[in-house]
């Protein structure tokens, strides 16, 4: 799985956040770096439980790791940037909320696709997806190169994102993290909260039904 | 021909993890080797399919968006579970318990001769206001009854509070609780 080099600037946190932080301090944070500078070098576990040890700023850290892979699976479960970053973050807000309750059984990664695919499915229960429409599509300059495999290819891009977007949720999320995200089955039921078995299912019907969309297409 | 592949097994095909014997049979099966491979190709357009990548000033602008989101937004206070209650329960029942036997057992008073319509209650209230009225023994069981109800942990966190438990204990009170608890604290610490 690829997981985000950015860094974030850990500023703007006031004391009293600091505090509320503090308040949900578990019993062991042994594992926590002590100084700000190693938070941007700690593993993810450690930035937990910096967090949890009342140092709002590796929350700050977390996102900055996380950002980019949130971002895109919002992206494509709406496949329009306004509504992908207001669902990535309403993800991370929900993460912080929740990160006392998150227990480390699964990569941080993990809980946080658990997050997204529930936020996204929320948003796809209560609102169509966005299609793409034609002139989304980027401009291909018709003197370059390959301009009609560019072509071609884009239009291919478009057909296939209208289709993943006509899967039904929980397909639709099985795909996404399998091939996008490459999360394992395993990692994939635990996110959504199924079976290793429903998740190949899942995965294998989502494949079905775009090759269906694709040829009526 | 042994039987076709099951989903979970065409799923393990299409990625290469088959095992066991059901690879012996993808081999020979031209069904099941159609169906893996159909569905092949699409894997790769899912794959081609790529997110635009927003400016790079998103970037920072997204994390001090989640910043201020998380700012604005209130964290919402640790779950109450009957649990973190029971200390605080303990202790008002035996509040409860010890005021109930204060006024019941207390010397009953004649009503006064100059106040006809005073009752006998009334009477009462006012005399256990008197401060430096000892309690009797019968009084002094129920209390150390109650109290021996209490155990350690319970009384450890009664006597450590969390901010506003005392505020919200007294709150409950009536007023006529309130005064009686007055007077038993003062008798207590000898204050007039």
């Amino acid at each position: 799985m690829r997981v985000g080099a950015d860094s974030a600037v850990a500023i703007g946190w006031p004391r009293a956040r600091a505090l509320d932080v503090s308040m949900t301090r578990p019993q062991n944070q042994a594992d926590a770096p002590a100084r700000t500078d190693d938070l941007n070098e700690a593993d993810d576990r450690a930035l937990v439980s910096a967090f949890l040890a009342g140092r709002p700023e590796a929350f700050d850290v977390i996102v900055g790791r996380h950002r980019r892979n949130v971002y895109q699976l919002c992206y494509r479960f709406v496949n329009n940037h306004e509504d992908a970053s207001d669902l990535a973050q309403d993800v991370f807000v929900r993460a912080f909320k929740g990160l006392r309750n998150f227990k480390g059984d699964a990569a941080l990664a993990t809980w946080l696709h658990r997050i997204g695919v529930n936020v996204c499915l929320n948003r796809v229960a209560s609102r169509r997806p966005d299609t793409e429409p034609i002139d989304a599509a980027p401009h291909v300059d018709p003197q370059a190169p390959d301009a009609l495999v560019e072509v071609l290819r884009e239009e291919r891009a478009v057909a296939v994102r209208a289709a993943i977007a006509g899967l039904p949720p929980k397909q639709r999320a099985a795909l996404m993290l399998r091939v996008y995200q490459e999360l394992s089955h395993e990692e994939i039921a635990t996110a959504l909260g199924s079976t290793v078995g429903a998740v190949k299912a899942n995965f294998f019907h989502a494949l079905g039904n775009l090759r269906r969309a694709l040829r009526s297409s | 021909m042994s039987k076709h592949l099951s989903v979970e097994e065409l799923v393990d095909a299409l990625e290469g993890t088959l095992s066991g014997p059901k690879v012996a049979h993808l081999a020979v099966c031209t069904s099941c080797r159609d169906h893996v491979e159909s569905l092949r190709p699409l894997v790769g357009d899912v794959k081609d399919v790529e997110v635009p990548e927003p400016s790079p000033l998103f970037w920072d602008h997204f994390s001090a968006r989640v910043r201020e989101a998380v700012l604005s937004d209130p964290m919402p206070a640790p779950r109450q579970t009957w649990l973190s209650w029971r200390p605080l329960l303990t202790l008002a029942t035996s509040l409860a318990a010890l005021v109930l036997a204060v006024a019941l057992f207390r010397p009953a008073q004649p009503p006064a001769v100059d106040d006809p319509t005073a009752t006998p209650a009334a009477n009462s209230i006012d005399a256990s206001s008197q401060p430096g009225v000892p309690l009797d023994d019968m009084q002094w069981h129920l209390l150390i009854d109650a109290a021996g109800d209490l155990d350690w942990s319970d009384v450890r966190d009664v006597a450590m509070p969390r901010l506003g438990t005392a505020d919200a204990i007294i709150d409950e009170l009536t007023a006529a609780q309130r005064e009686e608890l007055v007077r038993l604290l003062k008798a207590e610490i000898g204050a007039d």
